[in-house]
């Protein structure tokens, strides 16, 4: 098996509409495009759907984990009883609900230095669902401030992603990522060395945006067989 | 008098002891937020400059505050403000606030020991530590002088960060055994246990939804014994409840502030003083803790 597809959407708690409460509506578009990216990722897709997210380093969770938001006061509806992942892999999780994807589902989690943790189920898989945003200081209301140069990261975030830049995408200067609150960044490092010996021969940018200071990146890659 | 319905409500039973006053339980105490900076969230530099600051502690005592609060620094992010210029724009405030008001209770907010050490010696009566703790030397200073003292909950964050996906296995659990972590480790480093106030500090290091669930649990605090504030006053997690901006959300801060009254909280901080002394003293007379104010109803 190989990989086939990879579908970028953002590791914001606000996708879910049942986090996002009464103002999700607010955020249909990108949630739709973030949908986009899912529904392309399950048509290229025959086998199974990676969700690499990143993960704080005490991260731990079972193979029958599910998504679930209750450590930001929110209890899921309709309740399950399984175990819950880390949340930024529940968000992937939980979209992979929401475009009714029924196959195989696999779980990675990207510690801060760019390298995959040894927790829970590290599968190849057919399609890479990856969860993690840009910078979290585009405006004085963001959550880390405003810095200067977050704009300039996120606009060579949106470029790599829009033209199949793997490299591009994949060496951010660690350390101004960090200053920046770019989730991101680990997430796509790891990426980088699981996909170097690729090509992308398909590549789109469905959304480029930042509403609440924080950038929002949904996109797609088709690789070479 | 005789108290009629008891169950489910937590009464406090510690006297707390602050400047010169006596705060016991049964009274449901208002704190008076005083902003001596220009740019906090709510009154955007309406009281900024020492005289008008002034004013302002002046107006609250008379509209019944128990304390005034004084703080020299916005919570939100922005331009910093070092040690130097928090004392230039609080401790002319608290000396003519002391020497016009000398049975005011005086509380600073601030997380520094050095402001905390020169606005006590100002006579300062209160630290309120709006930052949950992070200057090791704060508690100390606070007992060197005699002074009381808040601890709060503020996620273990930087100072004036915002919470960004802040993720809590139980808020709630995590909340009351900080606070009560910090309170302890306040009465070690000398402060006086009749002097500790614990405040969940609400939208610090929290989302709205953190915030509400601990207004829902706050019988969950006040069993830990100390004597619980709470600081809601037209915050952000009002305004989520209701998608409102900071000069609509009295009513639902009101409402906030008669929940967590019932369920025994004992100190209100609050940009409201008149509307806030209105509705305790509504649940102080629900609650059976406070009598009539006018007896005549159905009794001629």
């Amino acid at each position: 098996m190989s990989l086939t597809a990879v579908g970028f959407i953002p590791a914001a708690p606000l996708l879910v509409p049942q986090v996002a409460g009464g103002s999700a509506q607010l955020d249909d578009e990108l949630r739709d495009a973030c949908r986009e990216v899912a529904r392309r990722l399950v048509a290229a897709t025959n086998d199974a759907i990676t969700v690499v997210a990143p993960v704080a380093a005490d991260a731990t969770w079972s193979n029958d984990a599910t998504w679930g938001f209750e450590g930001f006061g929110v209890p899921r509806r309709p309740a399950d009883d399984r175990p819950r992942l880390p949340w930024p892999l529940g968000i992937g999780d939980w979209l992979l609900d929401d475009v009714a994807w029924t196959g195989a589902r696999h779980h990675i989690g990207v510690l801060g230095d760019g390298t995959a943790s040894s927790a829970g189920s590290a599968g190849s898989a057919g399609g890479l669902l990856v969860v993690g945003d840009g910078t979290a200081r585009r405006t004085e209301k963001a959550p880390g401030h405003l810095d200067e140069r977050a704009e300039g990261l996120d606009a060579t975030i949106a470029t790599a992603i829009r033209s199949g830049d793997v490299a591009g995408l994949g060496s951010l200067d660690p350390s101004l990522a960090a200053d920046l609150l770019c989730a991101g960044a680990p997430v796509w490092r790891w990426l980088m060395t699981v996909v170097a010996d690729r090509s992308v021969v398909e590549a789109e940018l469905l959304t480029d945006t930042a509403p609440y200071g924080v950038g929002y990146f949904a996109g797609w890659w088709r690789l070479s067989g | 008098m005789r108290r009629i319905y008891h169950a489910g409500v937590p009464a406090a039973t510690e006297t707390l002891h602050w400047g010169s006053r006596e705060l016991p339980p049964g009274h449901i105490a208002v704190m008076a937020i005083v902003n001596a900076t220009p740019d906090s969230f709510y009154d955007r530099g309406r009281h900024w400059g020492t005289s008008a600051t002034l004013d302002r502690v002046t107006q609250v005592l008379a509209e019944g505050a128990d304390v005034v609060d004084i703080g020299g620094i916005k919570a939100a992010p922005g331009g910093e403000v070092a040690a130097a210029e928090e004392l230039e724009r609080v401790l002319p405030v608290v000396e003519a606030a002391r020497e016009r008001h000398p049975d005011a209770v005086i509380s600073v907010d601030t997380w520094r020991a050095e402001v905390a050490d020169v606005v006590c010696r100002a006579g300062a009566d209160v630290i309120n530590d709006a930052w949950g703790g992070v200057d090791p030397d704060l508690a100390s200073t606070v007992a060197r002088h005699g002074a009381g003292y808040v601890c709060t909950h503020a996620g273990r964050h930087t100072p004036r960060t915002r919470p960004h996906r802040v993720w809590y296995d139980d808020i709630v659990a995590e909340t009351t055994s900080y606070l009560v972590d910090l309170a302890e480790r306040a009465v070690a480093a000398g402060v006086r246990r009749d002097g500790i106030m614990i405040d969940p500090a609400h939208d610090f290091g929290k989302n709205s939804r953190h915030s509400l669930l601990l207004t829902r649990h706050t019988d969950v605090l006040v069993a830990t014994g100390w004597p619980v504030l709470m600081a809601m006053s037209r915050k952000d997690f009002i305004g989520e409840a209701l998608d409102l901006p900071p000069d609509d959300r009295l009513e639902g801060t009101l409402a906030a502030t008669a929940v967590a009254a019932w369920l025994g909280a004992r100190m209100f901080r609050t940009h409201d003083v008149p509307a806030t002394r209105r509705v305790l003293s509504t649940v102080a007379a629900i609650r059976g803790d406070q009598d009539l104010a006018l007896g005549r109803r159905a009794l001629a």
